[in-house]
This record gives C-alpha cells, sequence and structure tokens, in this order.
C-alpha cells in the first residue's frame, strides 16, 4: 500500500514537475488558469490521492521556478505572482546581472519551499482541533471566509456586497443544472471563475463597441538578457549562491509566512519584501536579498495556504486553496466538501498527516530535481525558444478548448454555457469591481454551503 | 516577420466614442495600421488570428473527447472510466490543436537581445541607486566578492 503510493507519487510528481515548469516558461499563463484545471484532470482521471497530492506540489513549486525566468530575463512577469518581483529584477538586469537576480530568486525558493512543508503541516496539526466545530460551522466560516477575502481585494467593499449577487447566480444555475442534468455541478463554475478575466477580452473583443477597450498594440518587443553564463555545475547548492545572511532571511521570513493561510501569496510578498527591504542600505545587497525573499516569500505562503487548510480542516478556506488548489478540496465525484451526512471526503480524510508531510517534501524535492538545475542551466535558451515560437493565440486556444471539454465532461452542453455564464459575470466583476477570483471562489462555497439555509433560518 | 500589417478592423474608421477616452491604454487611433494588434488576456494578439486559433483547437478537442467516450464507453469492459479517459485523449487534442495554431500563428513579440552588458553604464546607474565606494566598504565579504565578480566593485577595488 505504501509503497504503490511512493511510486504513485514519485511519477505524478516528475510528471506535475515537467508539465508545470514549461508552462512557467510562457509569461502570462495565470496561475489559477492553468493549475486548477490540470490538477482537477489529474484527479477526474482517478490517481490516487498520493498522486494527487505530489503532482500538485511538484507542479506549483515548478511553475514557481520557471516563470522565475521571463521575470527575469525578458522583464515580463511570469505570472500574476511574479508581478511583486519585476522592479527588482529590472533594477538588477540594469546593473548587468539579470543571472544574479534568476539564480537568487531560484535558491530562495527552493529553500522557502523546504522550510515551509513541515512548518505549515505542523501548524495544521496544531489546528486540527478546531477542524470538528469548525466543519459544523462551515457554513458560516465561508460566509466570514468571503467577506474577508473580499475586504481585501482591490474591490474592498464592492467586492464583499457583491459576494451576495454572485453567490445567488451560482446557487440559481446549479438549481437548473440540478433539474436538467439530476445533479449539480461544480467543475464548470470553478473553470467559469478561473478563466473568467479571458472570457470578458474574448467577449469584449467581439463587441463592435467594446473592442476599443482592449489596447492596441504593434509587436511586443521583448528584450533578452544577454548571455553572461550560470556556471557548470549540474545542481548549484542553493546555500552557496545565497550570502549566508540572506539564506537566514530568506528561511526566517519563509518560516514566519509559512503559518499564515489567509493572506495571499501577493500581499505577503509585498509586505515581506518591505519589510526586509528598507533594512538593505547597499542598492546590490538589497536586490539580491529581495529577489530571494520575495520569491522565497510567495513559495511559503502559497504552500501554506494550500497544505494548512488540506490537512486540518479540509475545506478550502484559503484563497489559494479555494482557487488553485481547490481540486484537492473538491473534485465531484471524486472528492467532496458537501458529503452525504454532512463532512468531507477528500484529500484530508483519504491521507494521514505524516503522508501530507512525505508527499509534501518529495514534491518540492522533485521539482528541485527537475525545474531548479534546468531554469539554472537553460533559462536563457528556453524562454527565447518560448517567446519565439509559442504564440498567445495558440495559448488561448488551447485553454479554451480545454475548458470547453473539461466543462462539457461535467455538464455537457450546459455546464459549458453555465461555465461562459459564470467567466463573463465574474470576469466582469473581477474587472469592473476588482472582485478578484479569490473572492468569486469563496462565493461558490457561499452558494453550496450557506445559501441553502437561507428560507430556513 | 510574417505577421501582416495589413489585417485590418472594421471599426478602425470610426469616430471615438466620447466614453472611452479616459482609458489611458487606449491609443489615438491615427495610427492603426502600425498597431495592428489587440492586448487580450496580457498579451498581443490578432483578431483573426485568435478566432481561428480558437476554433481549431475546440474543433479538435471536443469532437476527440465526445467520439473516443462514445466509443470507450462500448468497448471497455468498465464504461466508468470511459470518461476519464476520454477526457485525456480531449486534452491531448486541444495541445495537439495548439501546436498546429502555434505554427499557423507566429508570436507577435520581436525578440531583441540586449548587447553586452556595459560596466561603466551598470557602475554609473549603480552609483545612482545609492551603491557608493563607501557602501561597498561596509559590505560582508561574500556581497563584495559577488560586486568583484560581476565587475560592480568600485574602480580602487577593481584593481587589487
Amino acid at each position: 500500500m505504501i509503497v504503490n503510493g511512493l511510486v504513485w507519487a514519485v511519477g505524478m510528481g516528475l510528471l506535475g514537475a515537467v508539465v508545470f515548469a514549461a508552462i512557467g516558461l510562457v509569461s502570462g499563463t495565470d496561475e489559477t488558469a492553468t493549475l486548477a484545471p490540470i490538477t482537477l484532470l489529474v484527479v477526474l482521471l482517478g490517481t490516487p490521492p498520493a498522486g494527487v497530492l505530489t503532482f500538485f506540489i511538484a507542479g506549483a513549486v515548478s511553475k514557481h521556478m520557471t516563470h522565475a525566468i521571463p521575470t527575469t530575463l525578458l522583464g515580463i512577469p511570469g505570472d500574476t505572482t511574479a508581478v511583486p518581483l519585476l522592479d527588482d529584477a529590472t533594477a538588477l538586469r540594469r546593473l548587468g546581472a539579470p543571472h544574479i537576480a534568476l539564480r537568487k530568486a531560484l535558491a530562495g525558493g527552493l529553500l522557502a519551499a523546504l522550510i515551509a512543508v513541515p512548518i505549515s503541516v505542523g501548524i495544521a496539526a496544531l489546528l486540527a482541533p478546531l477542524a470538528g466545530p469548525l466543519k459544523l460551522a462551515a457554513p458560516f466560516v465561508f460566509l466570514v471566509a468571503a467577506v474577508f477575502v473580499g475586504y481585501f481585494s482591490p474591490g474592498r467593499w464592492a467586492s464583499v456586497l457583491a459576494i451576495a449577487p454572485f453567490a445567488l447566480l451560482v446557487a440559481a444555475l446549479n438549481a437548473l443544472a440540478g433539474a436538467a442534468l439530476g445533479k449539480p455541478l461544480s467543475i464548470s463554475f470553478f473553470l467559469g471563475i478561473a478563466i473568467g478575466p479571458l472570457v470578458v477580452d474574448l467577449l469584449l473583443a467581439t463587441s463592435r463597441s467594446g473592442r476599443d477597450t482592449l489596447p492596441r498594440s504593434g509587436p511586443r518587443t521583448v528584450w533578452l538578457a544577454p548571455d553572461v553564463g550560470v556556471g557548470g555545475r549540474w545542481f548549484p547548492n542553493p546555500l552557496t549562491i545565497l550570502s549566508r545572511r540572506q539564506a537566514v532571511t530568506t528561511a526566517v521570513v519563509a518560516g514566519v509566512t509559512s503559518t499564515t493561510f489567509m493572506l495571499s501569496p501577493v500581499a505577503a510578498t509585498v509586505l515581506a519584501g518591505e519589510i526586509v527591504g528598507a533594512r538593505i542600505r547597499h542598492p546590490y545587497r538589497r536586490l539580491s536579498t529581495l529577489m530571494a525573499v520575495k520569491n522565497g516569500t510567495t513559495e511559503s505562503t502559497y504552500l501554506a495556504e494550500t497544505l494548512i487548510p488540506l490537512v486540518a480542516f479540509g475545506l478550502p478556506l484559503s484563497p489559494v486553496a479555494a482557487g488553485p488548489a481547490a481540486a484537492l478540496f473538491n473534485a465531484p465525484p471524486v472528492y467532496t466538501v458537501n458529503a452525504p451526512g454532512g463532512g468531507v471526503h477528500n484529500l484530508h480524510s483519504l491521507l494521514q498527516t505524516w503522508q501530507f508531510l512525505v508527499y509534501g517534501l518529495l514534491g518540492v524535492l522533485i521539482a528541485g530535481l527537475v525545474a531548479y538545475p534546468f531554469a539554472m542551466r537553460y533559462a536563457r535558451a528556453a524562454s527565447a525558444w518560448a517567446s519565439r515560437t509559442i504564440s498567445h493565440e495558440a495559448l488561448i486556444g488551447a485553454f479554451a478548448a480545454l475548458i470547453a471539454v473539461v466543462s462539457w465532461y461535467e455538464g455537457g452542453l450546459l455546464g459549458l454555457t453555465i461555465s461562459v455564464t459564470i467567466g463573463a459575470v465574474g470576469g466582469l466583476a473581477n474587472r469592473v469591481l476588482g472582485m478578484t477570483s479569490g473572492v468569486q471562489f469563496m462565493a461558490y462555497y457561499v452558494a453550496v454551503l450557506s445559501v441553502p439555509l437561507l428560507p430556513a433560518s | 516577420m510574417p505577421t501582416t500589417p495589413t489585417s485590418r478592423h472594421g471599426d478602425t474608421a470610426q469616430p471615438r466614442d466620447p466614453g472611452q477616452t479616459h482609458n489611458a491604454a487606449l491609443l489615438p487611433d491615427a495610427e492603426p495600421a502600425a498597431l495592428p494588434y489587440r492586448i487580450v488576456w496580457n498579451d498581443a494578439v490578432d483578431l483573426r488570428q485568435l478566432t481561428l486559433s480558437i476554433a481549431l483547437c475546440v474543433a479538435v478537442g471536443l469532437p476527440a473527447f465526445l467520439v473516443s467516450r462514445a466509443v470507450l464507453s462500448r468497448v471497455l469492459a468498465q464504461p466508468a472510466l470511459a470518461g476519464g479517459y476520454a477526457l485525456l485523449i480531449g486534452l491531448v487534442g486541444c495541445v495537439l490543436g495548439a501546436a498546429v495554431c502555434a505554427r499557423l500563428c507566429p508570436p507577435k513579440r520581436a525578440l531583441t537581445e540586449d548587447a553586452e552588458i556595459d560596466r561603466a553604464a551598470a557602475l554609473a546607474e549603480l552609483e545612482r541607486l545609492g551603491g557608493t565606494a563607501a557602501e561597498f566598504a561596509a559590505l560582508p565579504r561574500d556581497t563584495r566578492d559577488e560586486l568583484r565578480a560581476l565587475g560592480l566593485a568600485p574602480a580602487p577595488e577593481a584593481r587589487s
């Protein structure tokens, strides 16, 4: 049993690391829009729990490593979570040290990931006694979490207010699906929220009056940093890439941020950067430290937000857990947070705490063995290849088709239509009101868990 | 570049809607020929090629899924697994479609490689940011070594 789990874990971990190392190279691939559907696919195909967890962890860590490549060498954020690193990366590039920016970011990320897994599993074990009462109160807990996440989104109170109409829309569409298909849908909603911004852009492009809100552009000039050589070691030791002070700072910040699970990774990264950056005078030292600390914080917050709610509660009570990692919690018919007779049936109930620790660390190690040396050695060639070969049109086409296939799998034409509907409404709420997808994922759980209680109370 | 600046959109000749002038990203319509693309999902695309690309990927991926599900649910001993396998085949279809699209629609990016790093400019930039010789002397040794290796040590230091 254990051997079987380990084999699955290693295999799926390698697959996740390779797939997401490749996706990370393509700048502009949104994390939620890529990690969420592909992890979902892995769950639906019947992968055992150990394989699912290792796939997700190895994939997320790998993507964070390779998306540092466009961020540092092309000056384009590799992902929304890489945006806070962009200014420091650009400044280091102006100092002629783009490779230093990349190496520090990679070393900091790997170090932080190794620290974050045991700490967040430990915190989760401490919080676990709260799980019982929390599950009973789940409908109210999600309502509070949705308000909290909404308040800290760019929309502030607008996002909080929009939770009600959005949740009602989800509940209404779900009732429609229940009547038509005899079962509620979830994947279709979830994909709709994840690709909302894309749906809105595509709708605007087809609108004669809306098209002009999409900025015009000529060919986008991409500046590839010059080749300065990255060194010959196959596995450059992160502890020799970072100075001792940098390693200690990164480790401490990663340790502290691994205990939080409600801040978004971007917010935590900006905060950690401000605190650390203000204390270093010399610009080179500050910038190179910030690359390690910020990339490390993104990694540790991301892992903590996934692992703490998963191990402690089994309920997706954080923006990452409800977004990119949602398939680990809720992927009907395989996993559900709404099992008959109450309670959850997902990785939380299928894996022991020690297994989360082992498979989580395994995922980080596999990413460290695949994506880390790859990004260290072939960064320049890989980013040049990706930006010359993979057109944005092809990328959007692939995702549109993937959404069509997966939502059709769940609910036929109705599932696809619901995905597009939620994408259009959610994407507009995101763009106009600043109601981010994290708030919308929370609102989905409000619709599923809290709204049914409305008539009774 | 095989991209065609001739691809025009029907809206270019229209007067601008006053309601949209607040959009700072909107460039003047005076030079549409030089700006044939639109920013969709954070990068520049040709809208016609985008339409083609989405249509092609969906036309390959969705039928691949539907046909294989129909076939597999009859052939497999455990029809319950048909959906899962069909999903995988559909995904392969999406990727193949995208590979074809990547050939048909080349990226709208102009990749320019930076010239050799100009050490003098980099040093000047470091000074501007506050990296003076006095600050350099206050650094721990490992950081000073890093800067020396980069050729970013202050002038007298570099000679030693």
